[in-house]
């Protein structure tokens, strides 16, 4: 049974002095509160707070800028390298910041299941869903810097690009809790789930499209659903691009699945997760 | 109050499992407050913290029809690279309370000053206590669980704790476990031995001290 503060009141001679709340109100306000004081951990104690957010994928975008150029290639979609990076290099830290951070998140925050109605997974959506609010912001900001400088416009279709965005933050979800139930009965499988998803940096169209992959080994390639999401994001986004071999339905279907194993994990393993 | 239907709870040690209750059906009455009395290792934390929620049962059903405190006597819910302000927003927020009284009473009682201002790491253990207790006490619980409160802060400080914790009393209730007799007879009118995956209540606390020092012996 969840450990909801407060039942039902019958027989209580002495009226409670506070509100009843349902145990949804109290979820509700309990991952608020993660969510809050998640930002001030990971904003607010630095000099620059915010600013590191930006960061990271802005010096990714220029690593690859600065080969591509020197290179002398050319935007498979657009006419402009930074622009095709940032709507790669985005979803793709989505992805890897939501599931490795979500991961971390009992093990960061275990003082917190003390309070009862604290459960881990209120920790760990608390966390990812900052994670991926934090990455849209940062898309947005990105998207007008780049607008600024002549090279952005406004997405080509709005519903189209949040769809994808959505199904990253679903998916490395669903991802993060199976590695936060992994962690607690592996500690060492942090280590392995970083050696498994660096790899991927180079097979998920981050700097290609999927149409530029030779016909036998793109059969293989698009088995990766982060190669579909990132296909997608730019399907949103460029007015005139739409991935021949992007599968929303495949990608919705694996991000799915992979929540519900997700909580299924956590529900599974809850008790041992208050005590690890 | 608290209600335990049926309640079965064992840990597996290198030694095999170590049974804490077994089977077991126990009733906590609102307007009463009990000591838990065991010897070490009998489990008495694990069942407060079974009563707080804090801790699932293997098997059957615990039913709260109360507003519970944490298991106080514990400073480990708070973050140290936040400030205490901002841990008590933290705490405020997830038991539905209003920030600002919550800051203003703990303020005042804590006696901390600016350090509520300043990350919970540069907090001695003491001051750690001061504001876990302060905090307790701004949170109208119906029944505080307490494990093991022992001496926190100055003789004044404590002081002030006792009065603050009688006059609590008049509304609500406790559940506590302590080794110190003396403290379980001035906060308790009742108590109860934990042994053999039972929970035996006595009325008076005399009868249950010589329960448990029988099997202490």
């Amino acid at each position: 049974m969840p450990p909801s503060m407060t039942g039902t009141t019958t027989g209580n001679k002495i009226p409670p002095v506070h509100r009843q709340a349902s145990a949804l109100a109290i979820q509700g306000r309990v991952l608020l509160a993660i969510m809050l004081r998640e930002t001030t951990t990971r904003f607010g104690r630095t000099r620059f707070g915010y600013a590191w957010a930006l960061v990271e994928p802005i010096a990714h975008v220029a690593t690859l800028l600065t080969i591509f150029t020197l290179l002398r290639r050319a935007a498979p979609i657009g006419n402009d390298l930074s622009l095709f990076f940032t709507t790669g290099i985005v979803p793709w830290l989505m992805f890897v910041n939501i599931s490795s951070r979500t991961m971390k998140a009992v093990d960061a925050n275990g003082a917190l299941l003390s309070y009862p109605q604290v459960l881990p997974i209120d920790i760990m959506v608390g966390r990812a869903l900052l994670e991926s609010g934090t990455m849209i912001a940062v898309f947005t900001i990105l998207l007008m810097g780049l607008g600024a400088l002549g090279s952005a416009t406004v997405p080509g279709d709005f519903l189209d690009l949040a769809g994808a965005l959505a199904c990253v933050t679903v998916f490395a979800t669903g991802l993060g809790l199976l590695n936060g139930v992994a962690v607690s009965l592996l500690p060492s499988y942090e280590k392995l789930y970083t050696a498994v998803t660096r790899p991927l940096y180079f097979v998920s169209g981050i700097f290609f499209t999927a149409d530029a992959i030779p016909s036998p080994m793109r059969e293989w390639m698009v088995l990766n659903p982060v190669l579909h999401m990132i296909e997608w994001t730019r399907s949103g986004y460029f007015q005139d691009y739409d991935g021949t071999h992007l599968d929303r339905g495949y990608a919705v279907a694996i991000a799915a699945v992979l929540l519900f194993l997700g909580l299924a994990a956590e529900r599974v393993a809850r008790d041992r997760l208050r005590r690890a | 109050m608290i209600q335990f239907d049926r309640v079965s709870k064992a840990y597996a040690t290198p030694s095999g499992p170590k049974i804490i209750l077994d089977d077991a059906d126990i009733h906590f009455r609102r307007g009463r407050s009990v000591g838990i009395l065991g010897v070490n290792g009998a489990g008495k934390s694990t069942l407060l913290r079974m009563i707080a929620g804090a801790e699932a049962p293997d098997t059957g059903r615990i039913i709260r029809r109360a507003r519970l405190s944490w298991p106080l006597g514990f400073a480990g819910g708070f973050n140290g690279s936040l400030t205490g302000a901002e841990n008590l927003r933290f705490v405020s927020r997830i038991y539905g309370a209003d920030l600002r009284s919550i800051q203003d009473y703990v303020a005042d009682f804590s006696e901390l000053g600016n350090y509520l201002h300043m990350p919970i790491r540069t907090y001695s253990s003491g001051m750690k206590a001061r504001l876990a207790f302060a905090l307790s006490m701004a949170i109208d619980f119906d029944c505080y669980l307490v494990d093991e409160i022992t001496g926190v802060g100055d003789r004044n400080f404590q002081a002030k704790c006792r009065d603050a914790f009688r006059e609590r009393r008049g509304r609500s209730d406790v559940i506590m476990v302590s080794h110190s007799m003396a403290t379980i007879r001035e906060h308790c009118d009742s108590a109860a031995v934990l042994s053999g995956g039972k929970l035996t209540f006595h009325d008076d606390i005399d009868e249950a001290v010589a329960a448990y020092e029988r099997q202490a012996a």
